[in-house]
């Protein structure tokens, strides 16, 4: 009887499971979608060199002279949830905010970073890319369409996730991709969209309804950039100006300082490997793989700025994989033979004590930016690549070295 | 990614796409988050692509990806009826009794949850062992064992009398 219940079974897989093709453009799609996705994603290989190219900025050289502490890789809490489909997180306070792809919708669950227990979740519209917690205490989400049809946009939430607004694409103003949201201010952001900056208005808090994207309420805004590229990631420097990252067909990544609808200075880079953070005097930026990698530091008008000894401390096979900041302190996640996490309270520029957490993990670190939430950080790591349950949000504690 | 690398990743999808994505139908139960599911796995196979390719096992990895998305607790799902019900055609000699018994294991596959579902999958369309199913889903091998178990006895009790 199991017999002929399991030849149903095959023939019934066999047939229903060769029913589909896969569009011709999915590797390309793939690629597309992997490239852009900035904030969560960096891909890094330990042979592929580029040649690192920049305008106006100095490149530093790696020193082997670690002033560093090794950490044992004593996880301090890890939440009970499968990370596997984690695209964003984001912390205030003892609290942490999880976007997930929870395919065709997306998720963003909140969760106690003391006790692991997890407050409450909130269904998104399609797959998430970004989530920030706003001043106010509001959770942004920009989120990407779905093959199921799902439009791209953006959704604000109460603290509680009990209340939402949400902003959905028509396609004309916001173009397809939602990548990245800056909060300014009450019910208003800015949006790096695949049709460029967009500046949006949402509906007040508690209103469930659907506004679509139109002149009076979305409308491209700064200064023309689209044959720089697609802004995908947004930073808000020390002295107001917003910092972007623009990709640009997987040949060079260029950023840009904007005030409102002036351009004020840029910087470019080869490949698409850029990734930056903002510091209370600049921004730190990654550029480039392996060995050629870099970690710069630039002043609020892009020019460079002395870096130190601390990030000299490592020899770097695998090189930088990219950087991240909470307060005057700098993360740099290093590729040698695993991934490792590099921190510094950054002051003074030439001697700063720092301490490095090796991750027990062969995922992770390079994929995603962690957060910093008072003396925790906290990534979600793999362990194993080739089982379906090897994710996990890990958090440690940051080293007193690192605390700012 | 050097272009070698690249070239290898598009020919991967070409060759692997077909498949996964039955996978990743048999997975979901619908098309539309097949195609979706499948992009994740992809894109999350991409981003290690050098060292995938250079260890010969993306399929496993992807493979790994969809069934860990796919049955994450936050993605279960009522399965609604399969895309294709109605679309399945009788048996060649027009067997209307081996017509009845395929429209009912596929009501009875929408029905299942997603584990054992997913247990049923890997087990009879990717031809894993149980053991193997386990370590791909990360659950030990009793408990993979015991939803097959659970799955086939409903899927017995589900199908019409006579046949199973």
């Amino acid at each position: 009887m199991a017999a002929d219940v399991e030849t149903e079974l095959l023939e019934v897989f066999e047939s229903l499971g060769s029913a589909l093709y896969p569009s011709p453009e999915l590797a390309n799609r793939v690629r597309q979608r992997v490239r852009t996705r900035r904030r969560r994603i960096r891909w890094v290989s330990a042979v592929a060199v580029v040649a690192l190219a920049i305008v106006g900025i100095a490149i530093f050289d790696h020193a082997p002279t670690p002033p560093t502490v090794t950490l044992p890789p004593a996880p301090k809490l890890t939440l009970d949830i499968s990370a596997v489909n984690v695209e964003a997180m984001a912390a205030r306070g003892d609290r942490l905010y999880v976007a997930r792809n929870a395919y065709p919708r997306g998720l963003l669950e909140a969760y106690d970073l003391r006790s692991g227990a997890k407050l409450s979740s909130a269904p998104v519209p399609a797959g998430p890319s970004s989530v920030v917690v706003a001043a106010d205490g509001t959770v942004w989400v920009a989120f990407f369409p779905s093959n199921a049809g799902r439009r791209a946009g953006v959704a604000e939430f109460s603290p509680n996730l009990r209340q939402r607004s949400m902003l959905l694409t028509d396609g004309r103003y916001l173009g397809t991709d939602a990548y990245d949201v800056m909060p300014q201010g009450r019910g208003r952001a800015l949006l790096a969209t695949a049709a460029g900056l967009v500046s949006v208005t949402m509906p007040p808090l508690g209103q469930r309804r659907t506004v679509h994207a139109n002149p009076t309420n979305a409308h491209p805004t700064g200064p023309p950039i689209s044959r720089l590229g697609t802004p995908v990631e947004l930073a808000r420097l020390s002295n107001g100006a917003v910092a972007v990252l623009l990709v640009g067909n997987g040949r060079r990544s260029t950023v840009i300082l904007t005030r409102g609808s002036a351009r004020v200075s840029g910087a470019q880079f080869s490949g698409t490997e850029v990734t930056f953070a903002p510091s209370p005097d600049g921004l730190w930026v990654t550029s480039g793989v392996g060995p050629r990698s870099a970690l710069q530091r630039l002043s609020t008008t892009l020019t460079p700025l002395p870096v130190g000894d601390v990030i000299h401390t490592q020899p770097l096979p695998g090189g930088w994989v990219r950087v991240w900041t909470s307060n005057r302190t700098v993360w740099v996640a290093t590729r040698g033979r695993r991934i490792s996490l590099t921190c510094f309270a950054f002051s003074d520029p030439q001697h700063e004590p720092g301490a490095t957490i090796d991750l027990p993990a062969e995922d992770g670190a390079e994929h995603f930016d962690p957060v910093v939430s008072g003396d925790l950080t906290v990534l979600p790591l793999a362990r194993q690549v080739y089982v379906a349950s090897p994710f996990g949000i890990t958090s440690y504690p940051v080293p007193a070295a690192c605390r700012s | 990614m050097r272009s070698a690398d690249d070239s290898a990743f598009t020919d991967f999808v070409a060759g692997s796409g077909r498949r996964l994505l039955g996978l990743a139908y048999l997975l979901t139960w619908d098309q539309r988050a097949a195609e979706d599911l499948l992009q994740v796995g992809l894109e999350r196979a991409y981003r290690s692509w050098p060292r995938l390719n250079r260890e010969g096992t993306p399929d496993a990895y992807v493979r790994g990806v969809m069934v860990g998305a796919a049955t994450d607790r936050w993605h279960r799902r009522p399965a609604g009826p399969a895309t294709y019900l109605e679309e399945m055609e009788p048996g060649e000699a027009g067997d209307a009794h081996d017509a009845e018994v395929r429209a009912a294991v596929i009501r009875a596959l929408a029905g299942l949850p997603a584990d054992q579902r997913a247990v049923l999958v890997l087990c009879h369309f990717e031809g894993l062992t149980e053991s193997q199913a386990a370590a791909v889903m990360g659950r030990s091998v009793g408990t993979v064992r015991g939803q097959h178990a659970r799955a086939i006895a409903r899927l017995q009790a589900l199908l019409p009398t006579g046949r199973a």
